[in-house]
């Protein structure tokens, strides 16, 4: 479904922060992206869903070169990948409701449609009083609550999350976890990105670690696993 | 006919709604891109001047067209024979000339009308340079024939010219095509000008969009990207910005209009009020029901213009991210 070769990644005309990246993510598989800061967990997560392309290498998702696909055709693969970008980016002006349902109305939804998925959604990730609050006046918590409302909504086939749990208290933390395990069971593949070890440990699955510039796929630490 | 200033802004909210309608966006009235007010409000008046000068513009060719016609349709159904008196000439063979001239100009095949103007109207028609008196006394003032012709089988000219000299070698046929020439050339130089204006209201109005729209794009981009990367594409992007300045011409061709129609009653109360017969060569600057729906497409113009150029920018800036 999704599968890196030799992928390489520069800024500018910089050394390459990642060399000969190479792994391959089932269907349905759910993942840890780990790594100290710095090391380019969020760097990695940009090439998936399409914000950069490689300085080397080939990618291909969905059965699609994306290295060489035309920018008219990334639209129909992006609506696919939902992401929780490390610093929210939240439309400032909008509603946290209209915020999380802005990948459906992309999409072409009707408000009818999905007033009432993206309410519950809300509901569940606990700002159900708060549908018609500008992120502005939410806390880091609750925008980064919205952020993966909104990351969800569409059900995505790739859910790719970045630091989804680092401004929030380990309960709710918990269950926006939960919300990643059932959009998994529905079939989505999962990368979450993290420095919580605590998070890593909790959950049975592999980890792809940014070690030395490169990846290096190690097995669930999890206990039990 | 003329729009006040509120039911101006109640037409653009209306409009402003039905172009929200369509963004199922659940708190009506905004926008997934929204308009930047600070630097809306001086585009709107900006581009209201431009539409205004497009306006007038339009109306003077309507203006002129409408003059030339009432000036030429007057002239070239009418042709005049000038018989000037020679030294020698006494009254009474004058009298004989243009008694035979009358003949055989009413005997012309396409003639309709003929008519020698009487000393009194031709005193009338000289009265204004000269001043009132008797004056055909002492002046060699010609005499004059008006003669009315059917426009649609005007007689065969040169052969009218060639027996009316035969008869007084001094009398000369005048049909007013050079005159009519020369109100026609004036009449397309006025009309190319009036033209030019609008060209270059509108080349005025595309650059000021094109620089709006950049800046709105700068201002925006972290929206453009993040509706980028949720798979937005460039036609939805554009979309929105075409929005805010649909309605930005929309509003600013309203209030246009509104400003020329006040311009022209002025002008036509002026015109009614001071014009006599002696400023007869002014037009009548009535305003007619189809100067009105003319009027109309300003508005409608400007938003095209904003709209086509906002999504040509749009696409060429974004078309050139990933
Ligand atoms: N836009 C950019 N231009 C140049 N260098 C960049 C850019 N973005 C990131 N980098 C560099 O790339 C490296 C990896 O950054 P990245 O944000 O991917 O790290 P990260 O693993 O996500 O860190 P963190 O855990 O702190 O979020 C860093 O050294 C950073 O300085
Ligand atoms: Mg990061």
């Amino acid at each position: 479904m999704l599968r890196f070769e030799n992928v390489g990644i520069r800024y500018g005309m910089g050394a390459e922060i990642l060399r000969d990246v190479s792994f391959h993510l089932e269907p349905g598989s759910f993942h840890f992206l780990t790594g100290a800061s710095g090391t380019g967990k969020t760097s990695l997560l940009k090439l998936m869903y399409m914000a950069r392309r490689p300085s080397r290498g080939w990618i291909t998702m969905f059965g699609q070169d994306l290295v060489h696909l035309p920018r008219t055709k990334l639209p129909e693969i992006r609506r696919r990948v939902g992401v929780v970008f490390q610093d929210f980016r939240l439309i400032n002006h909008l509603s946290a409701f209209d915020n999380v349902a802005l990948p459906l109305v992309i999409a072409g939804a009707r408000r009818d449609d999905y007033r009432e998925d993206v309410e519950e959604l809300l509901t569940w990730v606990g700002l159900g009083e708060r549908l018609d609050a500008k992120p502005p006046t939410l806390s880091g918590g609750e925008q980064q609550r919205v952020a993966i409302a909104r990351a969800v909504v569409a059900k995505p086939d790739l859910l790719l999350a970045d630091e989804p749990t680092g401004n929030v208290d380990p309960k709710i933390g918990q269950r926006l976890m939960r919300l990643f395990i059932e959009l998994n069971k529905l079939g989505a593949s999962v990368v979450i990105a993290t420095h919580d070890d605590s998070l890593v440990r909790k959950i049975a699955a592999p980890v792809l670690s940014l070690e030395n510039g490169t990846l290096i796929k190690r097995p669930s630490s999890a206990k039990g696993a | 006919m003329l729009m006040s200033l509120p039911q101006v802004t109640a037409l653009a909210n209306k409009i402003k709604d039905i172009l929200n309608r369509k963004a199922g966006l659940q708190s009506k009235g905004t926008r997934i891109v929204p308009a930047n007010d600070a630097t809306n409000r001086p585009l709107l008046g900006v581009i209201a001047i431009m539409c205004y000068f497009a306006a007038l513009a339009g109306e003077s060719v309507l203006m002129i067209n409408r003059a030339v016609d009432e000036w030429t349709s007057g002239l070239s159904s009418a042709i005049t024979i000038q018989v000037r008196p020679v030294a020698g000439d006494t009254a009474l063979s004058l009298d004989t000339q243009i008694g035979e001239l009358l003949k055989i100009v009413r005997a012309a095949p396409g003639v309709t009308r003929v008519q020698e103007l009487s000393r009194r109207d031709t005193e009338k028609l000289l009265e204004p340079w000269l001043g009132a008196g008797n004056i055909l006394d002492e002046l060699p003032i010609p005499r004059l024939i008006d003669v009315q012709i059917d426009r649609a089988h005007p007689p065969e000219m040169e052969l009218l010219s060639l027996n009316i000299s035969r008869i007084a070698p001094n009398a000369k046929l005048n049909d007013h095509a050079q005159w009519n020439d020369r109100i026609l050339i004036f009449a397309n130089f006025l009309r190319g000008l009036a033209f030019g204006i609008l060209i270059l209201t509108i080349i005025t109005t595309i650059t000021i969009v094109l620089f709006a729209t950049r800046a709105g794009l700068t201002a925006k981009h972290e929206i453009v990207e993040v509706l980028h990367l949720t798979g937005a594409h460039d036609a939805f992007i554009a979309r929105e910005f075409e929005k805010q300045f649909m309605s930005l011409g929309l509003r600013a061709g309203l209030l246009a209009i509104a400003a020329a129609l006040l311009t022209f009653l002025l002008f036509s109360g002026l015109i009614s009020r001071y014009a006599n017969a002696e400023i007869y060569f002014l037009p009548t600057p009535d305003l007619y029901f189809s100067d009105f729906l003319l009027l109309l497409l300003i508005p409608l113009g400007a938003a095209l213009v904003a709209t086509l150029t906002t999504r040509v920018t749009v696409l060429r800036v974004i078309g050139r991210t990933l």
